[in-house]
């Protein structure tokens, strides 16, 4: 049963550089991501993978076409809207963590809670501690980044992605900086997250990407050469 | 704004070593800033406030006879604010044995109601008994005189002993220090006694509502022209500057030294804060990019960096503010003492605390202003893939930035040295230009063969010239033009005077009248040009004299001229008073030797001298008034490069901590610490090269306009001191930029070696 659209892209190409060094990292693509669906893209480096998710998140803006995320039009939205609506809507899960070095886990994930403000301040707390367990590393709340593992640190982060529990979580190449043990426990949330109802979008280079994904898209020079279902 | 704050407050904490440099950079701005603006405060009220606490007069007049009358006379003229009898008259003390300088001793009327040219008793009597006198404060500075003593007074050729009974503060005179008198105040029976001279003849008076020196002529001359005025009628009157401190000058001086040099330093340390901030955030790029990416708006960004600056703000505020008001006040408390005036003000006018306070929070955020609107406008894909493009493109501009700010310092520092060259040639030529050893001067004008006759017979003189007037203030009232400007007659022949002309030369017709002006008496003939023809009054006759010269000269205004006119005009037996000795052994030792045999035939003889002062003497009394100047000029000038040396180091420590990671691979595959320090060093010592070649060209600019800016505040509108290029500064400024931009680059590089391999690497 198809389910109901939560992302819409509609001919979006994207250009870097001017004419002596024009790059098309994306050309006209055209991509409806559902409610509910855990999509992978996968290509070679230089594809437009992360290019592709960046406009969905609208970290950038499409050279030509439409985002349409949730009925939102993302790519006429100014910087400051975009913040918030980010906040609000997605969730981002970056290979490198990106947490804030200065201070603590818990403090990490309670900071968007603040940015965006739809969580009641009484629950900010309560909902940070109860991400962290459910991401596994409750008892590194109090604790820097700096002191965690990487697979921990990348759980944080995750936590962090649903602080604002937002619809769509996004994630580039959330496992490409871990073991493989730590990837199967990141990979084990986000199906987690896709069996409670979240979009999760992930790029990524993994194998056996049937088992894991319910759908596959593939970029080849900025273009989805493929598009498959694994699961109906 | 709970976690924001904390993450402000972390960030600060966390990274100490860049804290600290913010903080410090900031506290050096707003501590030079604030230093500026309470001694600017203090200093400009203060001395003025002395001043005008003396109650200081406008005119004074001088009595042909004695009218006990007057007084009363003029207190019920409803223009007079008030008259006082003050006696005036030039005697000679011994400060030390056989050393003698002048002295002014004043009559004074009533001790106990003086409303006028207010004095104030700082220790002893604050009344003279009869036979005695009170000395001003700042003549104990130059003499072993003090209470109890008893001061060999000399009034022409008679010796008196006279007890000092107090010490007085007298802030409405010329410091002593710089001006070599001793100043004395006694009541008008002893004065009459010291000084043989008729007491109530002298007249200081203030009157009512005028805000001008022009209205104060303008009463003087209703008053002088009222038959119902008494003897004032016709008296020789002198109106003074109008509420203006003898020295304000050099405060004038001070304070542009201190607002500029202050200022160009602030704006360096401004610089170097912008450049400090601008690395932080630059160094949380990545972090704005992830604010940005989990929710953050412009504004929420824009928020934890203020917040991140007002910590930065309080804490070098509280560091920064209570230096400036202890440093402020001590600077100001120095040049009190030297310019013999005390300090009035205990608590900063509101307006200095609130420049203090707003500068303290406000600047922080101007000077990363335009970095926080950058950082504002980054979007998280640029913050996030920062391209090595964009960072050598920051490290670039810092280095630009640094080599600036270092060319500004060394130009500044430069720029002293040529000044002080300047004023030091200007010293020289003054020196020069009278080619004596030795003057002697007499209270009043004698035939030249009485003169010369004491001193025909002492052998170390070599030539002696006879002159009427002469160099100085005292002079000035034997020898003067109707309106008050000192006369020197010289002889046409003169070898003893070879002024350096600002404009124009030397008087040299035997049958015309020709006149030289100097600088300062430019200015009162209202800026003539050469060859226009001066209307002068001389003993009560207008004289047309050419103006042939322009001297250059530190002195009060004088008018050189032919003595074979002046005599014919008002001195036909050719009475002189003063004698320009030539030594024949022309070293100090030599001079100085020749002057105390000067002094033997001086106490031998009839003669009623003013004083002996030899050429060497007088160019350090010259030198005694700049010497605050230069010295203020030359710490200035050291403090800007300093922050200027502060910037490099800021911007070399910056540059180490974002290379980290580079330093980590450097090591990796093999570096020594040795190499990596020398990588930092030579880079350092390249941007300082470049910054001291650009500084020491923008120098030359700035020392012309430095020398046409003191020259105006110092001798007048219209009056350049000539630049002057300084081979020492330009040596010392290569030397300090040299040292400095080691120091500068080699303190931060041991910095780079500090990590371990793995911590550098992993370093963020």
């Amino acid at each position: 049963m198809k389910q109901a659209e939560l992302v819409r892209l509609n001919e979006v190409s994207l250009t870097y550089g001017s004419n002596g060094t024009r790059c098309e990292a994306l050309r006209k693509i055209n991509l409806s991501i559902g409610s509910g669906e855990h999509l992978a893209i996968v290509g070679k480096s230089g594809s437009g993978k992360s290019s592709l998710l960046n406009m969905i998140t609208g970290i950038d803006h499409p050279s030509e076409g439409e985002v349409i995320v949730d009925g939102t039009t993302v790519h006429t939205m100014k910087e400051g809207p975009l913040a918030l609506w980010r906040g609000r809507m997605a969730g981002i899960v970056f290979q490198f963590f990106q947490l804030i070095p200065t201070i603590t886990i818990l403090q990490n994930i309670l900071l968007p809670m603040e940015f965006v403000g739809v969580i009641p301040k009484k629950e900010r707390r309560e909902r940070a501690l109860s991400l962290l367990e459910q991401t596994g590393i409750f008892d590194h709340a109090r604790k820097l980044p700096s002191e965690l593992s990487g697979g921990e640190q990348q759980r944080a982060a995750i936590a962090r992605a649903l602080a604002n529990d937002p619809p769509l979580i996004v994630a580039d190449e959330p496992t490409g900086n871990l073991d493989s043990a730590n990837a199967e426990i990141v990979l084990g949330i986000f199906r987690g997250l896709v069996d409670a109802g979240k979009t999760v979008v992930v790029v990524t280079h993994e194998r056996n990407l049937g088992k894991e994904y319910s759908r596959v898209v593939s970029l080849k020079d900025g273009m989805i050469v493929g598009d498959e279902w694994s699961r109906p | 704004m709970k976690y924001q704050i904390l993450k402000a407050w972390k960030d600060v904490t966390e990274g100490k070593g860049k804290s600290l440099l913010v903080i410090f950079a900031l506290a050096l701005g707003l501590w030079g800033l604030g230093s500026v603006a309470v001694s600017w405060s203090v200093l400009s009220r203060d001395l003025k406030g002395n001043f005008l606490g003396t109650s200081p007069v406008h005119a004074i007049f001088t009595l042909k006879e004695k009218d006990d009358s007057i007084l009363d006379t003029l207190k019920a003229r409803g223009e007079i604010e008030s008259a006082e009898f003050r006696d005036l008259k030039m005697l000679r003390v011994e400060v030390y044995p056989d050393s003698w300088i002048p002295l002014w001793l004043f009559g004074v009327g009533d001790f106990e109601n003086m409303a006028l040219a207010k004095i104030v008793s700082e220790s002893g009597a604050h009344k003279p008994s009869r036979g005695s006198i009170l000395i001003e404060r700042d003549g104990l500075l130059i003499s072993a005189l003090t209470i109890s003593s008893v001061a060999s007074v000399r009034n022409g050729a008679r010796n008196i002993e006279v007890p000092v009974e107090g010490i007085v503060f007298d802030p409405a005179l010329p410091p002593a220090t710089q001006d070599h008198f001793i100043y004395a105040y006694t009541d008008m029976e002893t004065f009459s006694t010291l000084s043989g001279a008729e007491s109530g003849k002298r007249l200081i008076v203030r009157f009512r509502d005028v805000n001008s020196r022009s209205e104060v002529e303008a009463a003087v001359a209703k008053l002088m022209a009222d038959s119902g005025s008494g003897g004032i009628a016709n008296s020789t009157v002198e109106v003074r500057p109008f509420l203006e401190h003898p020295h304000q000058w050099q405060l004038d001086m001070l304070l542009a030294i201190i607002g500029i040099i202050g200022l160009l330093a602030f704006l360096l340390s401004s610089i170097l804060v912008g450049q400090v901030v601008a690395a932080l955030v630059a160094k949380q790029i990545r972090q704005i990019g992830i604010l940005k990416a989990i929710g953050g708006t412009r504004a929420r960004i824009a928020g934890i960096f203020s917040v991140y600056l007002l910590f930065y703000a309080l804490i070098s505020g509280l560091i920064a503010i209570p230096l400036a008001i202890s440093t402020g006040y001590a600077f100001s408390y120095f040049c009190a003492g030297i310019l013999n005036f005390n300090i009035l003000t205990t608590s900063l006018p509101a307006e200095v605390f609130a420049l203090l306070i707003v500068s303290a929070l406000v600047l922080p955020f101007l000077f990363a202003f335009p970095t926080l609107i950058k950082a504002g406008r980054v979007s998280v894909r640029e913050a996030l893939g920062e391209t090595p493009f964009r960072h050598r493109t920051r490290v670039t501009g810092r280095v630009v930035v640094t080599a600036l700010a270092t060319a500004l310092g060394v130009a500044i520092f430069s720029s002293g040295f040529n000044l002080r060259q300047s004023l030091s040639n200007f010293l020289t030529s003054t020196g020069d230009s009278m080619r004596y050893d030795i003057q002697v001067v007499l209270t009043k004008p004698v035939p030249e063969s009485e003169f010369l006759e004491p001193f025909e017979s002492i052998s170390g003189i070599e030539r002696i010239e006879a002159w009427t007037g002469g160099r100085g203030e005292l002079q000035t009232s034997l020898a003067g033009t109707d309106d008050g400007i000192g006369i020197v007659a010289l002889p046409l022949d003169s070898r003893v005077m070879a002024m350096k002309m600002a404009q124009g030369h030397w008087f040299e017709s035997a049958s015309d009248p020709e006149v030289v002006l100097n600088q300062a008496a430019v200015e009162l003939f209202h800026q003539p040009i050469i060859g226009q023809t001066l209307s002068v009054g001389i003993a009560g006759v207008s004289r047309q004299m050419k103006l042939v010269g322009i001297a250059e000269e530190i002195d009060r205004p004088k008018i050189y001229i032919n003595d074979a006119f002046y005599d014919r005009w008002a001195n036909p037996a050719h009475l002189v008073n003063t004698l320009m000795i030539t030594a024949r052994d022309g070293e100090y030792q030599g001079v100085m030797a020749l002057k105390k045999e000067i002094e033997r035939a001086v106490k031998a003889s009839s003669l009623s001298v003013l004083d002996v002062m030899s050429q060497a003497e007088r160019v350090k009394i010259i030198a005694d008034h700049l010497n605050i100047i230069l010295i203020a000029l030359l710490l200035l000038a050291f403090l800007v490069l300093s922050v200027s040396a502060l910037g490099m180091a800021s911007a070399t420590s910056i540059t180490v901590m974002e290379r980290t990671r580079e330093i980590g691979v450097l090591r990796a595959i093999g570096a020594t610490p040795r190499k990596i320090i020398k990588i930092f060093l030579m880079e350092g010592m390249a941007t300082s090269g470049a910054g001291l070649i650009l500084g020491l060209i923008l120098s030359w600019p700035l020392s012309l306009a430095a020398s046409v800016l003191f020259g105006a505040i110092m001798f007048g509108e219209g009056v350049v001191l000539r630049y002057a290029f300084s081979p020492a500064g330009f040596w010392i400024t290569i030397a300090a930029t040299a040292v400095f931009g080691f120091l500068a680059s080699r303190i931060p590089a041991g910095g780079a070696i500090g990590l371990s391999t793995r911590e550098a690497l992993a370093y963020e």
